[in-house]
């Protein structure tokens, strides 16, 4: 009789909690662990993948090492991810090492529209825009710089410049959250676009949209309003690990 | 004593402060509404009144519309017209100040009136007639005075001294390349050394062996009895052979014309008569016909009967101070009495508006006189045409403001001048500043932004300009002796970006 009780308990703890010994959080899948209590992830206001601590939703985590598939090791812990975070996390982690990719910047102010390109192969970089190509070519502590515009080119040797602003390195997948195929990056992190805002006066980013296939960062799409009026900057990322920079010939 | 005293006193006064009434011999005017307005310069009175002239007292209204040319640089006399390409034509006061103000870019028209006496059913004036110096007609012969007008505001007054036709060829910026004595019209040279023009009232064939430059025309005017003859036009083709004269064809004949090539089809070719005497290097003149002042006197004889009736009139005058004036008198208004002014009336009144010089344009029905109207943006006709409409005249002389076009200046001949090199190096920054190396000898510098042309001296320039593509070249002027202008540069075209894009880009640029 008392087995009997004990199974019967065991039972309904388990249908209502979900909880199941065997399970690293203590809980079963489907369910996460809030204040030492197993409660199903879709009672919780966050995404899958995610759950409330406090008032913020904060990713499912192990307590143990030993990670599942979906779960990814950071530490000691496991985070669960989210097929979409996993996507996400695979394509930022391959852009922070990408050296070779180009990267094609529209910018839309007012009625007008400007186009730009960016191009890295791992040992030289260069800029395009309407008006002028810039190539740099780095040897050893100097770089070459060539200045291609009005029909010629100037080279000269300096010490090299900033490399260039490539902001997305710094992305990690918990800045932003998903929705249908895009990622929308977390106002709590729109200081990693602080390069943007400074440029001007007063600027705020009011949307960052990142899109992303399994390997990589494909479309990105940064809209803010500088000095008053909307601006919106589309990159996308082409060509990776397949971009060959030509360096241009001094007559 | 005392009273007597005050007595003078008031008497005196009376004189001495009643502005409204002027004297001048028997002529009498006292205005009893007298209206006054300015526009950029130049001053419109409208005064309604009675004058007195050998006792006789009429009713009049009169317009008044004057400027100084002399201290005033922008403002100049134009005159108008609304002839066709080929021949002439008639048009109102309105015609032509739409025309001028559509045509010439330089130019706004303030007001005018009409001009010249005319052929009533084609409508060539009687006299002189020159445009942007251009000398439509020298007028059929009827010697009456001709007015020119300087581009340095100077007027001239009289008889211009002909000197014949000329063939005058400009080049592509408007400069004379050379000009040649015409000989005669219609008819062959007598000689080697003599050239000849062809006009289209020549109906026959041109014979061979002499050298012909056969020009299409683009304005062609010739009067019915062949008295005046002016022609505009591009070489079309040279020949020696025979050639069946056409309709807007003008050709040149003779004997060593064109050997040296100096000629060719970018040339604007010109046949017209030579202004010489006080005439010359006039841009604009039109002609008149009786003189109502010399000297600040009135006249008191005229040529002509019509003279002693009274009608609407219009004069033109000068006074001391260079200031010109434009008069319209109403008449044939008999139900408010207004019946006009004779010649000797009209000569008073411009005496009394300060004449030194004044003379007669066409009056009557033709008689009209017109003024920007600065709240509607529209011209109103201020006199009362006393057709009861605005009738359609030769031409007319306006008030303009503006900047003339640079006169054409004369070339050597043959042109041995070098030609300048081409600026290099044409630059432009993201804030519209243009640079560019400097050519040694160079005059100035022509700038082409946008197919806009800007005469420069620096070899820079700051521009004004908007966001988007603009494309720039630019040539070294040269001087009129020894410096021909250089071709133009490579053209380069330039991005102006947003300014909020182009802090962005710095973003990414290496060198930004």
């Amino acid at each position: 009789m008392k087995k009997g009780l004990l199974f019967g308990l065991l039972l309904l703890t388990s249908l209502l909690g979900g909880c199941n010994g065997t399970e690293t959080t203590g809980c079963g899948t489907g369910y996460h662990l809030e204040d030492d209590q197993c409660v199903p992830v879709e009672t919780s206001t966050c995404g899958i993948g995610y759950h409330l601590d406090g008032d913020q939703c904060v990713p499912d985590i192990t307590t143990e090492a030993g990670c599942s598939d979906n779960e990814l090791e950071v530490g000691d812990e496991c985070i669960l991810l989210t097929s979409d975070q996993w996507r996400l996390y695979n394509a930022l982690a391959d852009s922070i090492e990408l050296t070779n990719l180009t990267m094609l910047i529209d910018i839309v102010e007012g009625d007008m529209t400007a186009y730009a390109t960016l191009k890295l192969d791992g040992t030289s970089t260069m800029y395009e825009d309407a008006n002028e190509t810039v190539t740099v070519v780095q040897a050893d502590e100097t770089c070459t710089v060539y200045v291609e515009e009005f029909g010629s080119i100037e080279a000269s040797v300096a010490t090299c410049p900033d490399q260039p602003y490539l902001f997305f390195r710094d992305f990690t997948y918990d800045m932003f959250t998903s929705e249908d195929t895009v990622f929308y990056l977390n106002e709590s992190d729109f200081s990693l676009l602080d390069a943007f805002v400074g440029a001007f006066e007063t600027a705020v980013i009011d949307e960052f949209i990142l899109q992303a296939d399994d390997d990589q960062i494909t479309q990105m799409e940064l809209l803010m309003t500088a000095d008053g009026e909307p601006v919106q900057i589309l990159f996308e990322i082409t060509d990776v690990n397949q971009t060959v920079i030509d360096i241009p010939v001094m007559e | 004593m005392k009273k007597i005293i005050l007595g003078l006193l008031l008497f005196v006064g009376t004189f001495l402060f009643i502005p409204a009434i002027h004297v001048h011999a028997e002529f009498l005017f006292d205005w009893e509404t007298r209206e006054t307005e300015f526009y950029e310069g130049v001053r419109h009175t409208e005064m309604i009144g009675t004058i007195q002239y050998n006792g006789v007292r009429t009713q009049q209204k009169i317009n008044y519309l004057g400027g100084n040319l002399l201290t005033k640089n922008d403002l100049h006399i134009v005159t108008g017209d609304n002839f066709r390409d080929f021949g002439w034509g008639k048009g109102t006061i309105l015609n032509m100040i739409d025309r001028i103000n559509e045509e010439d870019s330089n130019y706004t028209v303030i007001g005018g009136v009409n001009g010249d006496f005319y052929n009533t059913s084609v409508g060539y004036p009687i006299e002189a007639y020159v445009n942007n110096f251009e000398v439509i007609s020298m007028g059929l012969g009827s010697n009456r005075t001709v007015i020119g007008f300087k581009d340095n505001g100077e007027v001239v007054f009289g008889r211009p001294e002909w000197q014949g036709y000329e063939l005058i060829v400009y080049d592509e910026d408007g400069n004379i390349k050379n000009s040649l004595q015409i000989a005669g019209i219609n008819r062959m040279p007598v000689d080697n050394n003599e050239l000849t023009a062809y006009f289209e009232t020549f109906q026959g064939i041109i014979p061979a062996d002499a050298h012909k430059l056969v020009i299409i025309a683009t304005n062609i005017k010739i009067d019915d009895n062949e008295k005046t003859f002016f022609g505009k036009g591009h070489l079309s083709f040279e020949t020696d052979d025979a050639y069946e004269m056409a309709l807007q064809r003008i050709v040149i004949v003779g004997g060593n014309l064109n050997d040296d090539g100096f000629i060719d089809s970018t040339d604007t070719l010109v046949v017209q008569q030579r202004m010489g005497g006080d005439f010359e290097g006039v841009r604009y003149a039109i002609g008149c016909w009786e003189t109502l002042v010399t000297d600040g006197v009135a006249a008191d004889s005229f040529p002509s009967d019509h003279s002693i009736y009274r009608h609407p009139r219009t004069a033109i005058g000068v006074k001391e101070d260079g200031t010109v004036f434009f008069v319209t008198v109403d008449g044939r208004d008999y139900i408010n009495d207004f019946l006009g002014v004779t010649n000797f009336e009209l000569a008073e009144i411009m005496v009394y508006f300060g004449a030194v010089e004044a003379y007669n344009l066409d009056g009557g029905g033709s008689t009209t006189m017109s003024w920007y109207n600065e709240q509607t943006g529209t011209y109103d006709i201020l006199n009362t045409p006393s057709d009861g409409i605005v009738r359609s005249v030769s031409d007319g002389v306006f008030f303009v403001i503006g900047t003339p076009e640079p006169a054409p200046v004369r070339l050597p001949y043959p042109d041995t001048r070098a030609i300048l090199s081409v600026p290099d190096n044409l630059r432009i920054t993201p804030d519209g500043l243009i640079t560019f190396n400097a050519v040694d000898h160079a005059s100035g510098y022509e700038l082409s932004l946008d197919e806009e042309i800007i005469a420069i001296t620096d070899p820079w320039f700051q521009a004004t300009i908007e966001p988007g593509l603009h494309t720039l070249k630019i040539s070294a002027e040269g001087d009129y002796t020894d410096y021909k202008d250089s071709v133009a540069s490579a053209e380069i075209q330039y991005t102006i970006f947003p300014r909020r894009t182009k802090t962005i880009l710095d973003l990414f640029n290496p060198t930004g």
